[in-house]
């Protein structure tokens, strides 16, 4: 019969250092296996569903027409069968829990640019829109071109004396961010507040970066690592007036559309089941914007250089004179006041007479150099030059 | 000819985490009758077959209960890799056993400090709680969660332990075996614990068998039934010691319990040094066809598992006979006739795990 | 005098699968110690300020809940603690789950997690602790305003 068995623990309890974790005061350690909450990598992720499909709470929903990843952080059970099933790995598991709070969040991320864009306007009622978790802001360098306005898919924006948005049309998918030349627009959160401080202080505890924008450019390297540079528009050879279109490469093309969907002057025709990809050269400005958001790299714009002897070139150059024209300075290019400097007509220019600054909003012609050819009136998207 | 009167034990009360709802019929302070009423608890999971993908099931499957967690998913793997001729990789077997057994532990330990609460010594409970971590923290690093583990899938296990993990657990485990001792000799040999745990809730050794009970409430009434003789998972290879004992009363089913820890660790301990190497997980071609059960040695007893298959991804039937189901008609049949005051102790003597009952 | 230097608790477990109210009474123990802030884990309902609920609701513990919630006195707040607390979880798409605890009554703070760590419980206590105050100061100047 024992009494006081217990006497020799609580003895050794009381003189040995205390068990408890000081929590609140000092940071939690997990083991690195623990699985705590859900990492989305952008860059990776492609939409394909499967997560959604194979989460066993139903809590991850994919918007393709949208070009949205949603989950509801409260409704996940942490189970990794979607980080399993990924083909790409773009969702990890990691240490740490999402930080309680007192409303359940739904979380969005834009992925890509929602499917609906065809380069024009359309009724906001005919895209299904997703919560926008941001929404665009201008500032002082904007000159009302109208560049966001075209790209804007839901036509949530407005160019006309003044620049506005429609909050509630808008999507949150920055594409009017990459559009805009003078890099005038911003991103400005449009989350209710609780929501916002929430995720902040959770991502802030564990170190998460998010992302809530676009997929950027990912540059492309070559054999040697070397960065593939996003080529710009160069002098066209008129030899061969095609040789500077867009080329799309087969074996890396998966005729997702993006490009015919970004395209401002709708030059590319793509077709998923015939595998068609076409560029209209009357329409094509060469701008580039196709090979900037192929999200496989798949298109080149080549880098054509004019190999014609100096001569030649003085040849050709006094060639394209026109007749009659003996007044020097009378036919001088002359740029109107809707020019943004978008330096379209530099790059085309055959001599190499226009210089463009769009910093110092500068455009001037040489006229030593001009051959007066009038490329440059045919190119200018805003078709403010004149001869 | 004294009065009944009908106490209700409601769905809240401060025994037992979870709700179970006891009419007691009582007559001066002895009970003479029970009913239980139970559904509290009970969500339907079973239907969700019907939605749910046979791979993706064994999620919602390991959700049955948060503290035979791990023995559910694999129970429910293996009744499928039985039906689908699916032949695991030894080296997953051994994963699952020494996963399982490490469960059985914890789920021991959690059941000694909530009897300790039951009558009332706090510092018992909290010290058997504290053992307990230590097996979570292994848990966590092992498997990446405390409760919930989702390591078990179709066709083996996608988590690995390698020798240096396992020979730092069983370390770890020898440590808390010298822990065990001391908490233990209070739970056998303390006076005030013996006087409220012997000859409480007898059950006798036909009533155990006629009444169907299982684990450790059978075992303690002298049958020698583990379903751990059948030589599922690794179980076959390795010796599996019986923990048995005559006294039929609440003291002799906390032997049982205990000496099934120390078992446990001992198996944990032969898994470790014969684990071979090799896959994990093979893959699943195909879908279950057909009815298949199979039967495990939770650490309540004996739960069957049974599924039922069509051809398509989703199951026709999933069914667990769980082992409270099994006992709660013993519990009724030993509340019958004691003090209010040993109501807590004879409840929690079957180690009632409700959600596992009503799923 | 502040109600969040010492509040008590009730935890109810409405069709939990056991993880979360594990954790729960985990926290209280030697390693996540909740009774270092004077939180005490009662099992009666007129005498706690923290309601603590697990799992999700059905129609047979919906009037259980609602009771426990009614028998409270003010001021009170709700903690639902585990994911299935918060959405019905898992097993929202099952027969007999009508959801999370919000279905019945007005929750405070949710903690997600499955099962919750002991340590998220606290970070969802300590929040609603400060939410405790706050009723309390609004409770006293008109009782039957600030509930």
């Amino acid at each position: 019969m024992g009494l006081m068995t217990f006497a020799k623990v609580a003895v050794r309890n009381l003189f040995s250092k205390p068990y408890t974790t000081n929590y609140p005061y000092e940071p939690a350690v997990y083991p690195e296996r623990s699985r705590g909450r859900i990492l989305l990598d952008h860059s990776k992720c492609v939409l394909c569903g499967l997560c959604s499909t194979h989460c066993p709470t139903d809590t991850i929903f994919i918007d393709r027409k949208a070009g949205t990843w949603n989950m509801n952080r409260f409704d996940c059970v942490q189970c990794g069968n979607c980080v399993k099933v990924c083909p790409k790995s773009a969702l990890s598991i990691v240490p740490g829990y999402f930080t309680p709070n007192r409303e359940k969040l739904i979380e969005t991320n834009q992925i890509k640019a929602p499917a609906a864009f065809t380069g024009k306007t359309t009724e906001p009622g005919a895209i299904p829109t997703g919560p926008a978790m941001a929404v665009p802001v201008v500032n002082d360098s904007c000159i009302l071109c109208g560049a966001c306005a075209v790209q804007c898919p839901a036509g949530a924006i407005t160019v006309g004396d003044g620049w506005s948005v429609n909050a509630e049309a808008c999507l949150g998918c920055e594409g009017c961010i990459s559009t805009c030349p003078e890099n005038a627009l911003s991103m400005k959160s449009a989350m209710a507040p609780g929501h916002e401080a929430a995720m902040a202080a959770s991502d802030k505890e564990w170190g998460v970066q998010r992302k809530l924008g676009r997929r950027p450019y990912v540059p492309q390297f070559d054999k040697d690592g070397e960065e593939i540079p996003v080529p710009a528009c160069t002098l066209p050879d008129y030899v061969d007036e095609w040789a500077d279109l867009p080329v799309s490469t087969p074996e890396n093309c998966v005729y997702c559309g993006l490009c015919s969907k970004q395209c401002p002057k709708g030059a590319i025709v793509v077709d998923r089941k015939e595998k068609i990809w076409e560029v209209d050269n009357a329409e094509c400005i060469r701008c580039g914007i196709c090979v900037e958001n192929c999200p496989k790299g798949a298109l080149t714009l080549p880098d054509v250089t004019m190999d014609v002897p100096a001569e030649e070139e003085t040849d050709f150059i006094i060639a394209c004179l026109e007749p009659g024209y003996n007044d020097e300075f009378v036919d001088l290019p002359r740029k109107g006041d809707a020019c943004v400097y978008c330096s379209l007509c530099a790059k085309k220019c055959p001599a190499g007479a226009l210089t463009v600054d769009r910093k110092t909003r500068t455009w001037t012609v040489d006229n030593e150099l001009c051959v007066r050819c009038g490329v440059c009136a045919g190119v200018c998207p805003k078709k403010c030059i004149d001869l | 000819m004294s009065k009944k009167s009908v106490v209700p034990f409601g769905p809240q009360h401060p025994v037992l985490p979870e709700p179970l709802h006891l009419d007691l019929v009582l007559e001066d302070e002895k009970v003479v009758d029970v009913i239980p009423e139970i559904g509290f608890i009970h969500r339907g999971l079973e239907h969700l077959v019907d939605k749910r993908d046979f791979k993706d099931y064994v999620y919602v499957a390991e959700r049955i209960c948060g503290i035979c967690s791990f023995m559910h998913g694999m129970g429910y793997c293996e009744s499928i890799e039985y039906g689908m001729g699916i032949e695991i990789p030894n080296r997953a077997k051994y994963l699952r056993t020494i996963w399982a057994e490490m469960s059985r532990v914890h789920s021991h330990l959690l059941w000694l400090g909530l009897l300790a609460d039951g009558f009332g010594f706090e510092a018992l409970f909290n010290e058997c709680w504290r053992i307990r971590e230590d097996v979570l923290d292994m848990l966590e690093a092992s498997t990446g969660g405390r409760c919930i583990f989702s390591v078990n899938n179709v066709g083996g296990v996608i988590k690995d332990m390698d020798s240096a993990m396992l020979h730092g657990f069983v370390e770890k485990f020898d440590k808390i075996e010298r822990d065990l001792r001391d908490v233990v000799d209070t739970f056998l040999n303390d006076y005030t614990v013996k006087s409220r745990l012997v000859g409480v809730g007898n059950l006798t050794k036909q009533a155990a068998l006629g009444l169907g009970a299982c684990g450790p409430m059978a075992r303690a009434s002298g049958h020698a039934l583990d379903m751990r003789m059948l030589g599922y998972a690794a179980y076959g290879d390795l010796d599996v010691k019986i923990a048995t004992s005559e006294g039929c009363d609440c003291y002799a089913r906390t032997e049982v319990r205990i000496q099934e820890i120390f078992n446990a660790i001992d198996l944990i301990h032969q898994a470790v040094d014969k684990i071979p190497a090799g896959d994990l997980i093979v893959p699943v071609k195909g879908n279950p066809t057909g009815e298949f059960m199979v039967r495990m040695e939770q650490p309540r007893g004996e739960a069957c598992y049974y599924t039922k298959g069509n051809g398509t991804p989703y199951l026709d039937r999933f069914r667990v006979r769980t082992p409270t189901f099994a006992n709660i008609p013993a519990m009724t049949e030993i509340m019958k006739g004691c003090d209010v005051a040993d109501i807590p102790m004879i409840i929690l003597t079957i180690d009632p795990c409700v959600s596992c009952t009503e799923r | 005098m502040k109600l969040s230097r010492s509040p008590w608790l009730i935890h109810y477990d409405c069709s939990s699968c056991n993880g979360c109210d594990i954790e729960v009474l985990a926290a209280t123990m030697p390693r996540y110690d909740l009774e270092r802030f004077g939180i005490i884990n009662s099992g009666d309902p007129m005498h706690a300020d923290i309601l603590l609920t697990t799992g999700g609701c059905n129609s047979q513990n919906a009037p259980v809940l609602k009771q426990i919630y009614d028998q409270m006195p003010d001021p009170k707040v709700v903690v639902a603690v585990g994911t299935c607390a918060c959405t019905g979880g898992i097993f929202k798409s099952c027969y007999n789950i009508q959801g999370g605890t919000d279905t019945v009554i007005p929750v405070d703070v949710y903690v997600t997690g499955c099962a919750a760590r002991p340590q998220s419980i606290i970070d969802g206590v300590v929040q609603a602790l400060a939410i405790l105050d706050k009723k309390y100061e609004a409770y006293t100047e008109d009782p039957k305003e600030g509930i």
